[in-house]
């Protein structure tokens, strides 16, 4: 490269923009970022147990984007497009990864039979109860329910459920459900414990 | 251009930091160091340096640094040349009646009046059959470390730049031990690759010397500065990457030994000088040009230097030699503790704190770690569910930036539901007896994924970070029995650790403190296995 480069620049920039991609992806992620993660610095090989104890090889994957620039039109590229770029390539790699988190969870709740079939029906109390019994939820150390989330490919499904928590009818029969799940996780954590 | 570097390097150095280079040119020349001591000429009567050469002959070494005027000699050098001169030398392996040599060393010039001065000095003594000493000035130490290192410095541009990034590094920064370990792992590089391509043993002994003086010259501007935490990292990374040198081509003592000696010398003297700074200290700031920024990294500051030196303290008690620092080293933890002047910000400070509380332990002070690690334990549970913890990997300076948003990389909190850190606290309150408090958190700590790192060879355990290699995550047993968990602790690992520290485990807490990231289940392991009784 002979004419000038600004390399020092040029990284600081680089480094800005990847705040926007981040950003993106970190929105785009949604429920998934509150899952438990962990970053692995070392290695070329990794494992994980399940909470069964089942010790699993971890198969990793790469997300990226493809993109072609026409580098002669840099020299009209407006840092607002820029950084519109950039959020789009975070929110395309938060897709990725969003993908790659259901395929795993689709796969493993098959393989031990944990789903409802709605058989064509709306979404209703009925489909959404059925749901919350099928799973094991969680609670806090006072005892308050961690609610789980709700994923949806219909822009729509927010309102739906969201109106469904408002039936009174419902509300009881969640509150009877909670309860039941409280004694069942209350059950779990119990055998959690030292011994002699 | 390299003996260029050197003069500049030589022109710069105090006496603190062309002891140790010039204690390796000696080495080299086939002496035998007994004793370095960089800073306390008037303590040691004058001897910096105390070696026996091939012949058997006693040399005793006077360094001095930047050129000696008249008045400077007759004011300093002339009363601690004297003393050298008159004092035998004294030292465990010499006998009483041993007769010694005396050299002058400075890496600078005798001025005007000096030189004659000196010169008759010296005659002086010869006319009237008195011991008297000859003198090395700078011209005559260009020449020497040129012979000796200057075909060891980085030769391909891309080292060379990295040395000299390092090199240039202010003396009040930390060390750049990424850098540096990037650095060594060029330097050794041969002597790590795999098949029949590595050097002979006595290339690799060279090599080995030839960092010590590397790294010595590195750290110039931390001595400069007295930097002495910021010496004491590159000095140990330097110690791991020789050690791991060592185990990989399965040498003998004789070829690393020395080395190792020397560095363990130079990291006594450097804790000592430590406390020497600590005893003059009524606060540990260090402010700047806005005085405010020091309240960002106070605390930061004293974790690092109260680990250090619980982490020294027990290395010694595990060598078996209790310090005689610790007296000193107990006072500061304990102001540092009752102050509350320790911080965790992320797994490695946590790692830092769990050295010092089993310091305390080991002086029969359970109560006060057992609190430490509570302490440590309850953070990471509590930050699972809000946005979990820096990893031990992560550079505290990179968390502060980012948590005052003033990088432009900000690193995240990258370990959620999951610790690197939570089992080494685990099997450290079991080492305790601390069943109750363990008890009490079991449930939740059930929760949390458990990780480890196991290197793929165990010499890479020294590396600052391996190539190869697994990370395991393991959740804790739900239904877990104390008395398992107990013997689980105490077992020392038999496959993953070096075997040097299997044999040697002193020095854990140290590389604990240098990586904090190497503190796991099973290093935690060896290191309890190793433990001396605790005082009662």
């Amino acid at each position: 490269m002979a004419l000038p480069d600004y390399p020092s620049l040029k990284h600081d920039i680089s480094n800005y923009l990847l705040l926007f991609l981040r950003a993106a992806r970190v929105q785009r992620m949604g429920p998934f970022n509150k899952s438990a993660h962990v970053t692995y610095h070392e290695g070329d090989t990794s494992d994980f147990s399940t909470v069964d104890g089942e010790i699993k090889e971890l198969d990793t994957q790469a997300v990226g984007v493809d993109e072609e620039i026409t580098l002669s039109a840099l020299a009209y590229l407006t840092n607002a497009q820029a950084i519109e770029a950039m959020q789009k390539y975070g929110i395309q790699i938060a897709d990725q990864m969003t993908r790659r988190f259901l395929r795993n969870l689709n796969e493993t709740i098959e393989a031990i039979g944990n789903v409802t079939e709605g058989g064509g029906r709306a979404l209703d109390a009925e489909v959404l109860l059925d749901t919350y019994r099928m799973i094991e939820m969680s609670f806090d150390d006072d005892g308050r329910v961690n609610m789980p989330d709700l994923i949806s490919g219909n822009p729509a499904a927010s309102e739906t459920v969201a109106r469904i928590h408002e039936d009174e009818q419902f509300i009881t029969e969640l509150n009877a459900l909670i309860d039941q799940k409280r004694e069942e996780w209350l059950a779990r954590e119990s055998n959690r414990k030292l011994v002699d | 251009m390299q003996e260029r570097v050197i003069e500049n390097w030589l022109t710069n150095a105090n006496e603190l930091s062309f002891t140790i280079p010039y204690s390796q040119v000696l080495a080299l020349q086939g002496h035998r160091i007994l004793h370095i001591s960089p800073k306390k000429a008037t303590l040691e009567q004058g001897k910096d340096i105390i070696s026996v050469d091939r012949a058997g002959v006693v040399h005793c070494y006077q360094l001095k640094g930047e050129d000696v005027t008249l008045d400077r000699w007759r004011r300093e050098l002339k009363p601690e040349v004297e003393a050298m001169i008159e004092l035998p030398p004294r030292h465990p392996s010499l006998r009483k009646d041993t007769d010694w040599v005396c050299h002058l060393v400075v890496n600078g010039e005798f001025k005007g009046e000096a030189t004659r001065e000196i010169a008759d000095f010296q005659h002086a003594r010869e006319a009237s059959g008195r011991k008297s000493f000859d003198t090395v000035v700078r011209g005559q130490l260009l020449r020497a470390f040129a012979d000796v290192y200057g075909s060891y410095l980085p030769r391909e541009l891309d080292d060379f730049t990295a040395f000299m990034d390092l090199y240039r590094e202010d003396g009040l920064e930390p060390v750049n031990k990424a850098k540096l370990a990037q650095l060594l792992e060029g330097f050794f590089g041969q002597a790590f690759a795999e098949g029949s391509k590595r050097p002979s043993r006595n290339a690799i002994r060279q090599q080995i010397n030839a960092a010590v003086v590397s790294v010595s010259y590195l750290l110039a501007n931390k001595y400069r500065q007295k930097s002495y935490i910021a010496a004491l990292e590159g000095w140990l990374l330097l110690l791991g990457y020789v050690l791991a040198v060592a185990e990989r081509n399965d040498l003998s003592e004789k070829y690393w030994l020395p080395s190792v000696r020397l560095i363990e010398q130079i990291v006594d003297e450097t804790v000592e000088d430590l406390l020497g700074e600590l005893d003059e200290r009524v606060h540990y700031a260090q402010p700047t040009t806005v005085p405010y920024a020091d309240a960002y990294v106070y605390k930061a500051r004293v974790t690092i230097v109260a680990s250090y030196l619980a982490a020294y303290c027990m290395y010694r008690r595990i060598m078996g030699e209790a310090s005689s620092a610790e007296p000193r080293v107990r006072a500061f933890l304990d102001k540092t503790v009752d102050l509350r002047l320790l911080e965790i910000k992320g797994e490695g400070q946590i790692v830092l704190i769990a050295i010092v509380a089993l310091f305390y332990h080991l002086i029969g002070e359970t109560e006060q770690a057992a609190e430490l690690l509570v302490a440590c334990v309850g953070i990471i549970l509590a930050m699972r569910d809000k946005g979990g913890m820096y990893d031990p990997y992560v550079d505290i300076q990179d968390i502060i930036r980012s948590e005052l948003r003033i990088t432009l990389t900000p690193v995240e909190r990258n370990v959620r539901g999951n610790s690197y850190v939570l089992l080494p606290l685990i099997l450290l309150l079991a080492h305790m007896g601390q069943r109750d408090v363990l008890a009490s958190v079991w449930r939740n700590i059930t929760h949390v994924g458990l990780q480890e790192f196991k290197p793929a060879e165990p010499w890479q355990w020294f590396l600052w970070t391996c190539a190869h290699g697994r990370q395991e995550g393991r959740f804790a047993e739900q239904e877990q029995s104390w008395r398992e968990l107990v013997t689980f602790a105490h077992t020392p690992d038999a496959t993953v650790m070096p075997e040097f520290l299997r044999e040697e485990p002193c020095y854990i807490p140290l590389f604990f403190c240098l990586m904090p990231h190497r503190m796991s289940g099973y290093a935690t392991r060896t290191l309890i296995a190793s433990l001396p009784p605790t005082n009662k």
